[in-house]
Protein backbone atom coordinates (compact mmCIF):
# COMPACT_ATOMS: atom_id res chain seq x y z
CA UNK A 1 0.00 0.00 0.00
CA UNK A 2 1.41 3.40 -0.96
CA UNK A 3 0.74 5.09 2.34
CA UNK A 4 2.88 8.05 1.42
CA UNK A 5 0.79 8.89 -1.63
CA UNK A 6 -2.39 8.38 0.37
CA UNK A 7 -1.13 10.78 3.03
CA UNK A 8 -0.67 13.46 0.38
CA UNK A 9 -4.15 12.72 -0.95
CA UNK A 10 -5.57 12.88 2.58
CA UNK A 11 -3.92 16.18 3.39
CA UNK A 12 -5.14 17.74 0.19
CA UNK A 13 -8.72 16.48 0.28
CA UNK A 14 -9.52 16.24 3.99
CA UNK A 15 -10.33 19.93 4.50
CA UNK A 16 -12.35 20.05 1.30
CA UNK A 17 -14.26 16.86 2.06
CA UNK A 18 -15.09 17.57 5.68
CA UNK A 19 -16.17 21.15 4.95
CA UNK A 20 -18.21 20.09 1.95
CA UNK A 21 -19.97 17.61 4.23
CA UNK A 22 -20.44 20.22 6.96
CA UNK A 23 -22.17 22.43 4.42
CA UNK A 24 -24.54 19.55 3.60
CA UNK A 25 -25.19 17.82 6.88
CA UNK A 26 -27.70 18.67 9.56
CA UNK A 27 -25.20 17.45 12.12
CA UNK A 28 -21.54 18.45 11.92
CA UNK A 29 -20.41 15.47 14.00
CA UNK A 30 -21.96 13.18 11.39
CA UNK A 31 -20.12 15.12 8.70
CA UNK A 32 -16.82 14.41 10.47
CA UNK A 33 -17.71 10.74 10.94
CA UNK A 34 -18.73 10.29 7.32
CA UNK A 35 -15.57 12.05 6.14
CA UNK A 36 -13.39 9.81 8.29
CA UNK A 37 -15.18 6.60 7.28
CA UNK A 38 -14.96 7.61 3.64
CA UNK A 39 -11.23 8.24 3.92
CA UNK A 40 -10.84 4.81 5.52
CA UNK A 41 -12.80 3.28 2.63
CA UNK A 42 -10.51 5.06 0.20
CA UNK A 43 -7.43 3.84 2.03
CA UNK A 44 -8.79 0.28 1.97
CA UNK A 45 -8.97 0.50 -1.83
CA UNK A 46 -6.06 2.82 -2.33
CA UNK A 47 -3.93 0.64 -4.56
CA UNK A 48 -6.87 0.12 -6.91
CA UNK A 49 -7.91 3.76 -6.80
CA UNK A 50 -4.42 4.91 -7.66
CA UNK A 51 -4.98 3.94 -11.28
CA UNK A 52 -8.17 5.99 -11.46
CA UNK A 53 -8.12 9.20 -13.38
CA UNK A 54 -9.97 11.00 -10.56
CA UNK A 55 -9.88 9.09 -7.25
CA UNK A 56 -11.34 12.20 -5.65
CA UNK A 57 -14.62 11.69 -7.50
CA UNK A 58 -14.86 8.28 -5.81
CA UNK A 59 -14.24 10.04 -2.49
CA UNK A 60 -17.08 12.51 -3.03
CA UNK A 61 -19.45 9.90 -4.45
CA UNK A 62 -19.04 7.65 -1.44
CA UNK A 63 -19.18 10.50 1.06
CA UNK A 64 -22.32 11.98 -0.47
CA UNK A 65 -24.07 8.62 -0.56
CA UNK A 66 -23.05 7.75 2.98
CA UNK A 67 -24.36 11.03 4.31
CA UNK A 68 -27.60 10.72 2.34
CA UNK A 69 -28.16 7.23 3.61
CA UNK A 70 -27.41 8.16 7.20
CA UNK A 71 -29.76 11.13 7.08
CA UNK A 72 -32.46 9.13 5.28
CA UNK A 73 -32.36 6.57 8.09
CA UNK A 74 -32.41 9.30 10.72
CA UNK A 75 -35.32 10.97 8.95
CA UNK A 76 -37.18 7.68 8.84
CA UNK A 77 -36.64 7.30 12.58
CA UNK A 78 -37.51 10.95 13.22
CA UNK A 79 -34.17 11.66 14.88
CA UNK A 80 -32.71 14.11 12.40
CA UNK A 81 -32.31 17.47 14.11
CA UNK A 82 -33.50 19.78 11.36
CA UNK A 83 -35.53 22.13 13.50
CA UNK A 84 -34.37 25.70 13.87
CA UNK A 85 -32.96 25.30 17.38
CA UNK A 86 -30.96 22.16 16.55
CA UNK A 87 -29.70 23.61 13.27
CA UNK A 88 -28.59 26.83 14.93
CA UNK A 89 -26.92 25.03 17.82
CA UNK A 90 -25.09 22.64 15.52
CA UNK A 91 -23.86 25.45 13.31
CA UNK A 92 -22.58 27.35 16.34
CA UNK A 93 -20.68 24.27 17.46
CA UNK A 94 -19.29 23.76 13.97
CA UNK A 95 -18.22 27.41 13.82
CA UNK A 96 -16.49 27.13 17.19
CA UNK A 97 -14.54 24.11 15.99
CA UNK A 98 -13.67 25.36 12.51
CA UNK A 99 -12.61 28.87 11.55
CA UNK A 100 -13.69 28.36 7.95
CA UNK A 101 -17.26 27.60 9.07
CA UNK A 102 -17.17 30.62 11.37
CA UNK A 103 -15.95 32.87 8.53
CA UNK A 104 -18.70 31.66 6.22
CA UNK A 105 -21.45 31.13 8.77
CA UNK A 106 -24.21 32.80 6.73
CA UNK A 107 -23.30 30.92 3.63
CA UNK A 108 -23.24 27.55 5.38
CA UNK A 109 -26.54 28.32 7.10
CA UNK A 110 -28.00 29.27 3.73
CA UNK A 111 -26.74 26.12 2.08
CA UNK A 112 -28.08 23.93 4.85
CA UNK A 113 -31.49 25.48 4.40
CA UNK A 114 -31.62 24.39 0.75
CA UNK A 115 -33.26 21.19 -0.42
CA UNK A 116 -30.66 18.42 -0.40
CA UNK A 117 -30.05 18.07 -4.14
CA UNK A 118 -29.57 21.79 -4.63
CA UNK A 119 -27.16 21.89 -1.72
CA UNK A 120 -25.19 18.92 -3.07
CA UNK A 121 -24.87 20.41 -6.53
CA UNK A 122 -23.72 23.77 -5.21
CA UNK A 123 -21.25 22.14 -2.84
CA UNK A 124 -19.71 19.91 -5.48
CA UNK A 125 -19.62 22.57 -8.18
CA UNK A 126 -18.34 25.53 -6.16
CA UNK A 127 -16.44 23.90 -3.30
CA UNK A 128 -15.30 20.73 -5.03
CA UNK A 129 -14.60 22.53 -8.29
CA UNK A 130 -16.34 19.86 -10.35
CA UNK A 131 -17.83 20.67 -13.72
CA UNK A 132 -21.54 20.12 -14.18
CA UNK A 133 -20.81 16.88 -16.04
CA UNK A 134 -18.56 15.63 -13.24
CA UNK A 135 -21.14 16.66 -10.65
CA UNK A 136 -23.77 14.74 -12.59
CA UNK A 137 -21.51 11.70 -12.56
CA UNK A 138 -20.93 11.91 -8.81
CA UNK A 139 -24.64 12.34 -8.06
CA UNK A 140 -25.70 9.81 -10.68
CA UNK A 141 -28.13 12.11 -12.40
CA UNK A 142 -28.24 13.73 -15.81
CA UNK A 143 -26.36 16.93 -16.48
CA UNK A 144 -29.62 18.75 -17.19
CA UNK A 145 -30.85 17.83 -13.73
CA UNK A 146 -27.66 19.24 -12.21
CA UNK A 147 -28.15 22.53 -14.08
CA UNK A 148 -31.72 22.72 -12.87
CA UNK A 149 -30.74 22.13 -9.24
CA UNK A 150 -27.85 24.58 -9.51
CA UNK A 151 -30.03 27.39 -10.86
CA UNK A 152 -32.75 26.78 -8.30
CA UNK A 153 -30.22 26.57 -5.49
CA UNK A 154 -28.50 29.80 -6.46
CA UNK A 155 -31.84 31.53 -6.80
CA UNK A 156 -32.87 30.30 -3.35
CA UNK A 157 -29.59 31.55 -1.88
CA UNK A 158 -30.03 34.95 -3.54
CA UNK A 159 -33.49 35.24 -2.05
CA UNK A 160 -32.27 34.29 1.40
CA UNK A 161 -32.69 37.01 4.00
CA UNK A 162 -30.64 37.50 7.12
CA UNK A 163 -28.72 35.10 9.27
CA UNK A 164 -31.40 33.49 11.35
CA UNK A 165 -33.60 32.15 8.58
CA UNK A 166 -35.09 28.84 9.63
CA UNK A 167 -34.20 25.78 7.64
CA UNK A 168 -37.03 25.29 5.21
CA UNK A 169 -39.75 23.00 6.35
CA UNK A 170 -39.45 20.92 3.23
CA UNK A 171 -36.18 19.45 4.46
CA UNK A 172 -37.96 18.17 7.51
CA UNK A 173 -40.67 16.19 5.82
CA UNK A 174 -39.93 12.58 6.76
CA UNK A 175 -39.44 10.14 3.93
CA UNK B 1 -28.84 37.50 0.12
CA UNK B 2 -26.02 35.11 -0.71
CA UNK B 3 -24.18 35.59 -3.96
CA UNK B 4 -21.98 33.46 -6.17
CA UNK B 5 -19.07 35.68 -5.13
CA UNK B 6 -19.52 34.50 -1.54
CA UNK B 7 -19.50 30.91 -2.74
CA UNK B 8 -16.30 31.51 -4.68
CA UNK B 9 -14.68 33.27 -1.72
CA UNK B 10 -15.54 30.36 0.55
CA UNK B 11 -14.26 27.92 -2.06
CA UNK B 12 -11.01 29.86 -2.26
CA UNK B 13 -10.21 29.20 1.40
CA UNK B 14 -11.83 25.81 1.88
CA UNK B 15 -8.47 24.03 1.78
CA UNK B 16 -6.93 26.23 4.45
CA UNK B 17 -6.06 24.03 7.40
CA UNK B 18 -2.88 24.02 9.43
CA UNK B 19 -0.33 21.31 8.84
CA UNK B 20 -0.51 20.41 12.54
CA UNK B 21 -4.26 19.87 12.35
CA UNK B 22 -3.94 17.80 9.19
CA UNK B 23 -1.24 15.64 10.79
CA UNK B 24 -3.45 15.20 13.85
CA UNK B 25 -6.42 14.16 11.72
CA UNK B 26 -4.31 11.76 9.74
CA UNK B 27 -2.93 10.15 12.89
CA UNK B 28 -6.44 9.95 14.30
CA UNK B 29 -7.69 8.19 11.18
CA UNK B 30 -4.78 5.76 11.18
CA UNK B 31 -5.39 5.00 14.85
CA UNK B 32 -9.03 4.28 14.08
CA UNK B 33 -7.96 2.09 11.19
CA UNK B 34 -5.40 0.29 13.35
CA UNK B 35 -7.91 -0.33 16.12
CA UNK B 36 -10.46 -1.73 13.73
CA UNK B 37 -11.56 -5.26 14.53
CA UNK B 38 -12.01 -7.74 11.67
CA UNK B 39 -15.73 -7.56 12.36
CA UNK B 40 -15.75 -3.80 11.96
CA UNK B 41 -13.69 -4.02 8.78
CA UNK B 42 -16.23 -6.46 7.34
CA UNK B 43 -19.11 -4.26 8.40
CA UNK B 44 -17.54 -1.27 6.67
CA UNK B 45 -16.90 -3.31 3.55
CA UNK B 46 -20.46 -4.58 3.41
CA UNK B 47 -21.77 -1.07 3.92
CA UNK B 48 -19.65 0.10 1.01
CA UNK B 49 -20.92 -2.76 -1.12
CA UNK B 50 -24.48 -1.92 -0.23
CA UNK B 51 -23.97 1.60 -1.57
CA UNK B 52 -23.37 -0.02 -4.92
CA UNK B 53 -26.53 -2.10 -4.46
CA UNK B 54 -28.58 1.10 -4.36
CA UNK B 55 -27.22 1.93 -7.76
CA UNK B 56 -27.88 -1.59 -9.04
CA UNK B 57 -31.45 -1.43 -7.74
CA UNK B 58 -31.96 1.87 -9.54
CA UNK B 59 -30.67 0.42 -12.83
CA UNK B 60 -32.90 -2.64 -12.52
CA UNK B 61 -35.87 -0.40 -11.83
CA UNK B 62 -35.12 1.77 -14.84
CA UNK B 63 -34.90 -1.28 -17.08
CA UNK B 64 -38.17 -2.67 -15.75
CA UNK B 65 -39.82 0.73 -16.22
CA UNK B 66 -38.65 0.86 -19.81
CA UNK B 67 -40.01 -2.63 -20.35
CA UNK B 68 -43.36 -1.52 -18.93
CA UNK B 69 -43.11 -3.76 -15.87
CA UNK B 70 -44.25 -1.16 -13.39
CA UNK B 71 -44.59 -3.49 -10.39
CA UNK B 72 -40.97 -4.62 -10.70
CA UNK B 73 -39.85 -1.06 -11.35
CA UNK B 74 -41.62 0.10 -8.20
CA UNK B 75 -40.01 -2.65 -6.14
CA UNK B 76 -36.46 -1.71 -7.18
CA UNK B 77 -37.01 2.04 -7.14
CA UNK B 78 -38.31 1.65 -3.60
CA UNK B 79 -35.08 -0.08 -2.57
CA UNK B 80 -33.06 2.81 -3.98
CA UNK B 81 -35.39 5.53 -2.75
CA UNK B 82 -35.26 4.29 0.85
CA UNK B 83 -31.59 5.23 0.82
CA UNK B 84 -32.23 8.54 -0.94
CA UNK B 85 -30.43 7.41 -4.09
CA UNK B 86 -30.41 9.90 -6.98
CA UNK B 87 -33.97 10.69 -8.15
CA UNK B 88 -35.33 7.28 -7.18
CA UNK B 89 -38.03 8.87 -5.00
CA UNK B 90 -39.43 10.88 -7.91
CA UNK B 91 -39.21 7.89 -10.25
CA UNK B 92 -40.91 5.62 -7.72
CA UNK B 93 -43.72 8.12 -7.23
CA UNK B 94 -44.16 8.42 -10.99
CA UNK B 95 -44.29 4.64 -11.42
CA UNK B 96 -46.83 4.24 -8.62
CA UNK B 97 -48.83 7.10 -10.08
CA UNK B 98 -48.75 5.40 -13.47
CA UNK B 99 -49.87 2.13 -11.89
CA UNK B 100 -52.78 3.88 -10.22
CA UNK B 101 -53.77 5.46 -13.52
CA UNK B 102 -53.31 2.28 -15.48
CA UNK B 103 -55.55 0.23 -13.22
CA UNK B 104 -58.22 2.60 -11.94
CA UNK B 105 -60.65 0.94 -9.63
CA UNK B 106 -64.16 0.38 -10.69
CA UNK B 107 -66.35 2.64 -8.55
CA UNK B 108 -68.30 -0.34 -7.22
CA UNK B 109 -65.29 -2.48 -6.38
CA UNK B 110 -64.20 -1.94 -2.81
CA UNK B 111 -61.13 -4.18 -2.96
CA UNK B 112 -59.82 -2.54 -6.08
CA UNK B 113 -60.47 0.89 -4.64
CA UNK B 114 -58.37 -0.04 -1.64
CA UNK B 115 -55.52 -1.16 -3.91
CA UNK B 116 -55.73 2.07 -5.88
CA UNK B 117 -55.82 4.08 -2.69
CA UNK B 118 -52.72 2.28 -1.49
CA UNK B 119 -50.88 3.14 -4.73
CA UNK B 120 -52.02 6.76 -4.59
CA UNK B 121 -51.04 7.10 -0.93
CA UNK B 122 -47.59 5.71 -1.52
CA UNK B 123 -47.10 7.76 -4.68
CA UNK B 124 -48.06 10.89 -2.73
CA UNK B 125 -45.60 10.02 0.01
CA UNK B 126 -42.75 9.67 -2.48
CA UNK B 127 -43.70 12.82 -4.39
CA UNK B 128 -43.41 14.66 -1.08
CA UNK B 129 -40.03 13.04 -0.43
CA UNK B 130 -38.85 14.01 -3.92
CA UNK B 131 -40.08 17.57 -3.42
CA UNK B 132 -38.25 17.75 -0.10
CA UNK B 133 -35.07 16.61 -1.80
CA UNK B 134 -35.36 19.42 -4.35
CA UNK B 135 -37.38 18.02 -7.25
CA UNK B 136 -39.89 20.85 -7.30
CA UNK B 137 -41.84 19.45 -10.24
CA UNK B 138 -43.02 16.74 -7.84
CA UNK B 139 -45.44 19.28 -6.39
CA UNK B 140 -47.30 19.62 -9.66
CA UNK B 141 -47.39 15.86 -10.17
CA UNK B 142 -48.70 15.45 -6.63
CA UNK B 143 -51.47 17.96 -7.19
CA UNK B 144 -52.39 16.18 -10.37
CA UNK B 145 -52.38 12.82 -8.59
CA UNK B 146 -54.53 14.05 -5.73
CA UNK B 147 -56.97 15.89 -7.95
CA UNK B 148 -57.56 12.77 -10.01
CA UNK B 149 -57.79 10.34 -7.13
CA UNK B 150 -59.56 12.36 -4.49
CA UNK B 151 -62.40 10.04 -3.52
CA UNK B 152 -64.58 13.07 -2.94
CA UNK B 153 -64.35 14.15 -6.54
CA UNK B 154 -66.16 12.75 -9.50
CA UNK B 155 -63.77 10.67 -11.54
CA UNK B 156 -62.93 11.05 -15.17
CA UNK B 157 -63.64 7.55 -16.29
CA UNK B 158 -62.31 6.18 -19.52
CA UNK B 159 -64.85 5.51 -22.18
CA UNK B 160 -64.92 1.93 -23.43
CA UNK B 161 -61.77 -0.17 -23.13
CA UNK B 162 -59.30 2.43 -24.22
CA UNK B 163 -57.53 2.57 -20.90
CA UNK B 164 -57.70 5.27 -18.33
CA UNK B 165 -57.33 8.05 -20.85
CA UNK B 166 -55.23 10.13 -18.51
CA UNK B 167 -51.82 9.45 -19.91
CA UNK B 168 -51.00 13.05 -20.52
CA UNK B 169 -51.16 13.74 -16.82
CA UNK B 170 -48.96 10.91 -15.64
CA UNK B 171 -45.25 11.56 -15.41
CA UNK B 172 -42.72 8.97 -16.23
CA UNK B 173 -43.67 6.93 -19.16
CA UNK B 174 -47.31 6.98 -20.07
CA UNK B 175 -47.87 10.23 -21.86
CA UNK B 176 -46.84 13.76 -22.66
CA UNK B 177 -45.51 14.45 -19.20
CA UNK B 178 -42.73 11.96 -19.80
CA UNK B 179 -40.75 14.64 -21.53
CA UNK B 180 -40.79 16.74 -18.41
CA UNK B 181 -39.28 14.04 -16.25
CA UNK B 182 -35.89 13.07 -17.66
CA UNK B 183 -35.79 9.40 -18.46
CA UNK B 184 -33.77 7.06 -16.32
CA UNK B 185 -30.50 5.77 -17.65
CA UNK B 186 -30.84 2.04 -17.11
CA UNK B 187 -27.46 1.10 -18.45
CA UNK B 188 -25.58 4.09 -17.21
CA UNK B 189 -24.43 4.74 -20.74
CA UNK B 190 -25.83 8.18 -21.23
CA UNK B 191 -22.83 10.27 -22.00
CA UNK B 192 -24.44 13.41 -20.71
CA UNK B 193 -25.10 12.03 -17.30
CA UNK B 194 -22.16 9.80 -16.83
CA UNK B 195 -24.93 7.71 -15.42
CA UNK B 196 -23.59 4.85 -13.55
CA UNK B 197 -21.50 6.75 -11.04
CA UNK B 198 -18.37 5.66 -12.74
CA UNK B 199 -16.62 6.95 -9.70
CA UNK B 200 -17.84 3.85 -7.92
CA UNK B 201 -15.98 1.66 -10.29
CA UNK B 202 -12.29 1.53 -10.29
CA UNK B 203 -11.48 2.70 -13.75
CA UNK B 204 -8.17 2.63 -15.51
CA UNK B 205 -6.98 6.06 -16.52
Amino acid sequence: MCLESFEKFFKFYWPLLVRYLKSQASNSAWAEDVAEETMIAVLDRWSALLVMERPDSYLFTIATRKLRRLEAQARENCCLGEDLASAGADLRLAAAADKWVEDHHDLIAGMRSLPRRQCEVIGLHYFGGYTLAETAQILDVQEGTVKKHLNRGLENLRRRQGIATAPKLIRRIPV
Amino acid sequence: MITEDQLRTAAGTINDMSEAELRHKFRQMRARLGGRTPHEALRQQSELDSLELDEAAYRLAARAEEAGDLATAARWYRAAALNDFADAALRLAAVLHAQAERDPAAPDSQGETRAELHLVTEAARWYIAAFAAGDVEAEEFLENLLSRHDPGRSRVRPSGDDGPGVDSQVPGGLGQETARLPGPDPLGQDGSSGGNATALRVRAS
